[in-house]
C-alpha cells in the first residue's frame, strides 16, 4: 500500500498547489452554482438549518392547539399565521353569542397539515441534509485527504435537485387545499384520496406535490450517496488505509450505502402513489372504499380496485427503517470525533465500532415490519421481526458503550461541542432503551401511535442527532469560517436546550403510557378527557417547554451569525488540537483543500501517545524515533 | 485542481471513478425496479384469478422489440471494443446502430403498442348484473365456465360506437360495434391463454351491437388506461419508467456518437471509458426488459 | 486530464488497452468480439425459447397432471417458473459477459451482493402477503 501510495502522490496533489492560487470562478460559480464540496456542504447545512427551524415552528403552533384546543392564537400571531397559510389551515374563532371576532386558531385539518409537514421537513429536509449531506460534504473529503468529491458536478446536481424539492414542498403550502395532510408516512388510503375534489387542482395539490417533492429529494440523496461512496473508495490520500479512516468517515460511508439501497423502493412506491393520484389506478386503494367529506359524499370512490394499502406500508418502511439509521449514524460519527478530540484519548474499541456499524446497517434492512404490527400481521412474521429488532439493539449498544468507555480516564475538556457530544450519550441511551419494549408485538399493540412512541424516537433524533449536529457545528465552525463561536453563548444554548428538551419529551412517556394518542389535535381534551384525565395537565407543561426551547435556539442563531463577523479569530489552523486531516488545511480551506502533499502515517485517534512531545499526533505526521509506531485505529494510551 | 482517477484506474482498487459510480447507480436502479416488480408480484398474488388478464399484449411485436434491444446491447459492446482498438470508423457505425435501435424500440412502443391500448374499450361487469350479459360472459349453464371449474369471466372488451358516449356521464349506455373473440365465443377456453398471433376482434353486424348499461359496470370502464385494472397500471408504470431509461440512454448515446466523439482526438482513453459506462447503463436497460417481456407479454 | 504519462501507464497496466494501442488487424478484432457475438446469439435463441415454452400447456401433459394434483400446483405455475428461469439465465449472461461481471473487481462485487440480498428481502414482501391475511383485501365484489 505504501508503495502504491507513493507513486500516485504527486499526481493527486501536485496540480492542487497551483490550481487554488488561480481559482477565481466569479460570484455565481463561487457562491451559487459551485462545484466545490465545502461550499456545497455549507449550502446544504444552511438550507437544512432553515428547514429545521421551519419544521420546529410548525410544531410550536401545533403545541398551542394541543395545549389550548380551539382557543385562538395570541393576537398578532394568529393574524400573521392566517395571512401566510390561509383559510385551509386557520379558522376564525368567534364568540358564540355576540359573534365578536376573537382571533385565529389552527383548524383540525391545519393540525394534520402541520403534523405531516413537520415530520417530512424534519426528516427529509432538515436532519438528512445537515447531518449527512452537509457535514459529509464539508468534512469527509477533508478527512480522507481528497482534493474534492469524486464527481463535483454531480455533487452540484445533487444540491440543486434537493433545492427543487425544497421549493416544491414550500410551494405546496400555498396551493388550493394547502400541503399534504396524511402524515409524514403518507399512508394510503388517506394519501390516495386527500387533496382531491372539485376545487382542487388535479396535479398541483398538496398530496401530489408531496410525492413530486419526494421524488426530487430521493434523486438528490441517490446522487449524493453515489458520490460519497466513490469518494471514500477512490480518493483516500496515500497511506489512508481502511483501518486509518476516522470513524466519522466510516459512519457516513455506511449511511451512504443505506441511502443508496433503501431509498429506491420508496421512489417506486412514490411512483405507484402518483399513478393512483393522477391516473386513477389502484395500487394502494382497496375496492369499494367509501370515504366521507373528501369530495365523494359517501359514495364508493372511482378506483379500479384490488389494491392493498399494506403494500405502501411495506415499501415505505423498507426505506424508512434504514432511514432511522441514516438519521442517527452521522450523528454518532460526529460525536465520536468530538469525544476523541476533547477527551484527548483514543476511541475505545475502534474496530468493534466499525464492525457494529456494518451489522447495524445490514440488520436495518430486515426489521422494517416492526412498524406494522398493527396491520393484522400474523404471529410467524411478527416473531421474525421481533427477533431481528431485538438483535439490532446489540450493535447500537456496542456503539454507545464504546463511546462511554472512551470518556473513561480521559482529560475531558468541556467546551461547547463536547457538552453537546456528552449529552448526546444519555439522551440517545434513553431513546434507544425505551425502544426495546416497542420491539415486542404485545407491548406495541398498546403503545402504537401514542406519545410514548413520539417521545421514544424524538429522544433519538432531537436530543440525539440534533445535539450531535449542534456539536458538529460548534466543532467545525472555526474550520469553515476562520472564527470561533462564542463559548458563553454556546454554553447558555446548551444548558437551555438540555433542560427544555427533557421537560418537553420526558412527560410524553407518561402521557403515552396512559394512552394519549398522537393524532388528537386538542391533546385529548374534547373526546377522551375521561380516559386520560390524570395526564392531560402535562399538555400545557410540554407546550411551554417547547416554546422555551424555541427561544433558546435564538441564542444559537444569534451566535452563528454574530461570530461570522465578530467571533474570535482562530489562533491557528488546528484550534482544538485534533489529529484528523481536516485540520491540516489552511483556514478556511481553499479550493483544492491542501497546500502541501498529504501522506497518512497513523490511525485517526493518536491522542496522548506516550513519549510524544505533544498530546496529539496528527495523522499526517511522519513517524520518528520518539513516537509510537502507527497502529491502525490507534491503541489506548494506557495499553 | 484535478480529481485523481477520473480516467486512469486507482492502483489498489483497480477502478476509475466513473466505473464505480455507474455500478453504484446501477445497484440503486436494481432496487428501484426491484421495488416495482415486488409491487407487481404483490398485486398479482393478491388479485382474484379472473382479475388478472392474459394475452392482452401483442407478442410478435414484443418479441421484435426484445430482439431490437438485445441487438443494441451487442452493438454497444462492439462499438466499445472497436474504440479500444482505435478503429474510429467501426466505433461510429456500431454506436449509430445502437441509438437507432433504441429509437426504434421507443417508436414501436409509443407509435404502436401504447396507442393500440388507448383505442381499445374494456369494462368489468358487476357481479349482480352478470346474468344480463351471459351471451358475452358464458359463466352459467352446464357447459358454462363455473360448471367447468374455470375462473368466471366478467370482462367485456371491444370497440365502442362512440367514444364521446363513453366519456359523457349523461349518456347511460355504451354501444359496442366490435368485441374481442373471448366475448364472442365466451364458453371456449381457447382464449384463456395468450395466442402468439393476436385474434382479431369480431365485428358485429348492424342491429346486433351489444349495449352495456353504465350502471352495470364497475366505474373503471373506458379505454385501456391504468385505471382500468391493476395489470394495466403495472404495465404502463413499468414500461413507462423503462421507456424513460431508454430515452435517457438514447440521448447520451447520441451525444457520444455526435458532439462527444470529438474527444477521440484529444483523449481516446477517456472516451472509451465513457462508452464503457454508458454501455453498462444500456445493458441494465436491456436486462430490465428481459424480465419485463415475459411477465407482461407471455405469463 | 490529458496527461500523457498517466495514459501510457494505464495502457500498459491493462492488457486489452495494450493490444488496442498496437493498431490491430481486422482478425484480432473479430477474435475479441467473438464471445459477445456468441452470447448475443444465445440471447436471441433463448428469447425464442421463452416465447415458445410459454405456449406449452404443461397442465395438459400426461406426465405432469398427476404430479400437479399431488403437490397442489396449477400447471400454469410451471409456465411461470420456466419463463422466469429462462429470463434469469439470460440476465446472468448479460451480466457476466456484456457487463464483464465474470472477472470484475471485488470493489464492485461487494455492493452488488448486498444489493441482491436486499432485493431478495424486497421480494419477500410477497411472502409476507401470503403469510398474513392481507390477500383477502382484494376484490370483494364477487
Amino acid at each position: 500500500m505504501a508503495h502504491v501510495a507513493e507513486t500516485h502522490a504527486p499526481e493527486a496533489h501536485g496540480p492542487a498547489d497551483h490550481a487554488h492560487e488561480h481559482y477565481d470562478p466569479g460570484f455565481w460559480r463561487k457562491w451559487v452554482f459551485t462545484t466545490d464540496h465545502k461550499m456545497i456542504g455549507i449550502q446544504y447545512a444552511v438550507t437544512g438549518l432553515a428547514f429545521l427551524f421551519f419544521g420546529f415552528g410548525l410544531m410550536m403552533v401545533m403545541r398551542w392547539s394541543i395545549a389550548h384546543g380551539s382557543q385562538p392564537l395570541p393576537g398578532w400571531l394568529g393574524g400573521l399565521m392566517h395571512s401566510i397559510f390561509g383559510d385551509s389551515v386557520f379558522t376564525k374563532e368567534v364568540e358564540p353569542t355576540t359573534k365578536a371576532f376573537l382571533g385565529w386558531s389552527l383548524s383540525t385539518q391545519g393540525y394534520n397539515i402541520f403534523g405531516a409537514m413537520h415530520g417530512t421537513i424534519m426528516v427529509f429536509f432538515g436532519i438528512v441534509p445537515i447531518a449527512f449531506a452537509g457535514f459529509a460534504n464539508f468534512v469527509l473529503p477533508l478527512q480522507i485527504g481528497a482534493v474534492d468529491m469524486a464527481f463535483p458536478r454531480i455533487n452540484m446536481a445533487s444540491f440543486w435537485s434537493f433545492f427543487i424539492s425544497c421549493v416544491i414542498m414550500v410551494w405546496s403550502f400555498f396551493v388550493e387545499g394547502s400541503a399534504a395532510k396524511s402524515g409524514w408516512t403518507n399512508y394510503p388510503p388517506l394519501s390516495g384520496v386527500a387533496d382531491s375534489g372539485p376545487a382542487i387542482h388535479h396535479i398541483f395539490n398538496g398530496g401530489t406535490l408531496w410525492l413530486l417533492g419526494m421524488v426530487f429529494n430521493i434523486t438528490s440523496s441517490l446522487l449524493g450517496s453515489i458520490n460519497f461512496i466513490t469518494t471514500v473508495v477512490q480518493l483516500r490520500a496515500p497511506g489512508m488505509t481502511w483501518g486509518r479512516l476516522p470513524f466519522f468517515v466510516w459512519a457516513q460511508f455506511i449511511t451512504a450505502y443505506l441511502l443508496l439501497l433503501a431509498f429506491p423502493p420508496l421512489e417506486s412506491a412514490a411512483i405507484m402513489n402518483l399513478f393512483d393520484r393522477v391516473f386513477g389506478s389502484s395500487f394502494f386503494m382497496p375496492t369499494g372504499l367509501v370515504v366521507n367529506a373528501m369530495g365523494s359524499d359517501g359514495q364508493p370512490l372511482l378506483f379500479s380496485g384490488g389494491g392493498s394499502p399494506i403494500l405502501w406500508q411495506h415499501l415505505f418502511w423498507f426505506l424508512a427503517h434504514p432511514e432511522v439509521y441514516v438519521l442517527i449514524l452521522p450523528g454518532i460519527g460526529m460525536v465520536t470525533e468530538i469525544i476523541a478530540c476533547n477527551s484527548r484519548k483514543p476511541i475505545w474499541g475502534y474496530k468493534s465500532m466499525v464492525g457494529a456499524l456494518f451489522v447495524l446497517a445490514f440488520l436495518s434492512f430486515i426489521v422494517w415490519a416492526h412498524h406494522m404490527y398493527m396491520t393484522g400481521m400474523g404471529p410467524k412474521v411478527s416473531a421474525f421481526f421481533q427477533t431481528t429488532t431485538i438483535i439490532i439493539s446489540i450493535p447500537s449498544v456496542i456503539l454507545l458503550t464504546a463511546l462511554l468507555l472512551s470518556l473513561w480516564g480521559g482529560s475531558l475538556r468541556f467546551n461547547t461541542p463536547m457538552l453537546f457530544a456528552t449529552a448526546f450519550l444519555p439522551m440517545f441511551g434513553i431513546g434507544g432503551l425505551t425502544g426495546i419494549p416497542l420491539a415486542f408485538n404485545a407491548v406495541d399493540l398498546y403503545m402504537h401511535d401514542t406519545y410514548y412512541i413520539i417521545a421514544h424516537f424524538h429522544y433519538i433524533v432531537a436530543p440525539g442527532t440534533i445535539f450531535a449536529i449542534f456539536a458538529g457545528v460548534y466543532h467545525w465552525y472555526p474550520k469553515a469560517s476562520g472564527r470561533m463561536m462564542n463559548e458563553v453563548l454556546g454554553k447558555l444554548h446548551f444548558w437551555g436546550s438540555l433542560i427544555c428538551i427533557n421537560a418537553l419529551f420526558m412527560p410524553m412517556f407518561l402521557q403515552g403510557m396512559a394512552g394519549v394518542h398522537r393524532r388528537w389535535w386538542d391533546g385529548g381534551n374534547a373526546a377522551y378527557a375521561a380516559t386520560v384525565q390524570p395526564v392531560l395537565h402535562w399538555n400545557q407543561t410540554i407546550s411551554q417547554a417547547a416554546w422555551a426551547l424555541g427561544l433558546v435556539q435564538l441564542i444559537f442563531v444569534f451566535n452563528f451569525c454574530w461570530s461570522l463577523f465578530f467571533g474570535r479569530k482562530v489562533p491557528n489552523d488546528n484550534p482544538w488540537g485534533a489529529t484528523t486531516l481536516e485540520w491540516d488545511t489552511p483556514t478556511p480551506p481553499p479550493h483544492g483543500n491542501f497546500i502541501k502533499p498529504i501522506h497518512v502515517y497513523r490511525g485517526p485517534y493518536e491522542y496522548s501517545v506516550p513519549g510524544a512531545d505533544k498530546d496529539f499526533t496528527p495523522q499526517s505526521e511522519p513517524p520518528t524515533a520518539h513516537t509510537a509506531p502507527a497502529v491502525p485505529g490507534g491503541i489506548p494510551a494506557h495499553a | 485542481m484535478e480529481i485523481p482517477y477520473t480516467v486512469t484506474p486507482r492502483p489498489d482498487t483497480g477502478l476509475a471513478n466513473p466505473k464505480l459510480g455507474i455500478w453504484l447507480f446501477l445497484a440503486s436502479e436494481v432496487m428501484l425496479f426491484g421495488g416495482l416488480f415486488a409491487g407487481y408480484i404483490f398485486m398479482r398474488l393478491g388479485a382474484e384469478p379472473w382479475m388478472w388478464p392474459h394475452g392482452w399484449l401483442n407478442v410478435p411485436v414484443g418479441t421484435f422489440n426484445t430482439f431490437v434491444l438485445i441487438a443494441s446491447s451487442v452493438t454497444v459492446i462492439l462499438s466499445w471494443e472497436a474504440l479500444k482498438m482505435r478503429n474510429y470508423k467501426a466505433f461510429k457505425v456500431w454506436l449509430a446502430i445502437t441509438w437507432i435501435c433504441g429509437l426504434l424500440f421507443l417508436g414501436v412502443k409509443l407509435g404502436y403498442e401504447w396507442p393500440a391500448k388507448f383505442n381499445h374499450f374494456g369494462a368489468y361487469v358487476k357481479k349482480e348484473a352478470a346474468e344480463k350479459y351471459e351471451a358475452q360472459l358464458g359463466n352459467d349453464g352446464e357447459d358454462g365456465r363455473l360448471a367447468r371449474n374455470l375462473p368466471p369471466r366478467l370482462f367485456i372488451s371491444g370497440h365502442p360506437k362512440s367514444w364521446a358516449d363513453v366519456k359523457n356521464p349523461a349518456v347511460k349506455e355504451i354501444v359496442l360495434v366490435a368485441v374481442d373473440e373471448e366475448n364472442n365465443t365466451p364458453k371456449s377456453t381457447e382464449h384463456d391463454r395468450a395466442h402468439f398471433i393476436p385474434t382479431p376482434m369480431a365485428h358485429l353486424h348492424e342491429g346486433h351491437e351489444i349495449v352495456l348499461q353504465k350502471a352495470d359496470l364497475l366505474p373503471s370502464f373506458g379505454p385501456f388506461y391504468p385505471r382500468l385494472n391493476t395489470y394495466l397500471a403495472c404495465y404502463f408504470m413499468i414500461t413507462g419508467l423503462h421507456g424513460l431509461h431508454v430515452l435517457g440512454g438514447v440521448i447520451v448515446l447520441f451525444y457520444f456518437w455526435g458532439p462527444g466523439s470529438k474527444m477521440y482526438r484529444t483523449n481516446p482513453v477517456q472516451l472509451s471509458n465513457r462508452i464503457e459506462v454508458v454501455g453498462l447503463f444500456w445493458h441494465l436497460v436491456d436486462l430490465v426488459w428481459i424480465f419485463v417481456f415475459p411477465i407482461f407479454y407471455l405469463l | 486530464m490529458a496527461d500523457p504519462h498517466s495514459q501510457t501507464t494505464a495502457l500498459a497496466a491493462d492488457p486489452t488497452h495494450a493490444t488496442g494501442a498496437e493498431a490491430p488487424s481486422h482478425g484480432s478484432y473479430l477474435h475479441h468480439v467473438r464471445p459477445y457475438l456468441i452470447v448475443g446469439a444465445a440471447l436471441f435463441i433463448f428469447t425464442a425459447v421463452t416465447v415458445g415454452l410459454s405456449y406449452v400447456k404443461f397442465e395438459d401433459h400426461r406426465t405432469f397432471r398427476g404430479l400437479f394434483a399431488q403437490v397442489g400446483v396449477h400447471g400454469y405455475a410451471i409456465n411461470i417458473a420456466i419463463g422466469l428461469a429462462v429470463a434469469t439465465f439470460k440476465v446472468c449472461l448479460v451480466g457476466a459477459w456484456f457487463m464483464h461481471l465474470k472477472n470484475e473487481k471485488a470493489t464492485i462485487w461487494r455492493p452488488l451482493i448486498l444489493t441482491f440480498i436486499f432485493c431478495a428481502g424486497l421480494f419477500a414482501l410477497c411472502l409476507l402477503a401470503y403469510m398474513d391475511p392481507i390477500h383477502s383485501t382484494s376484490h370483494p365484489l364477487h
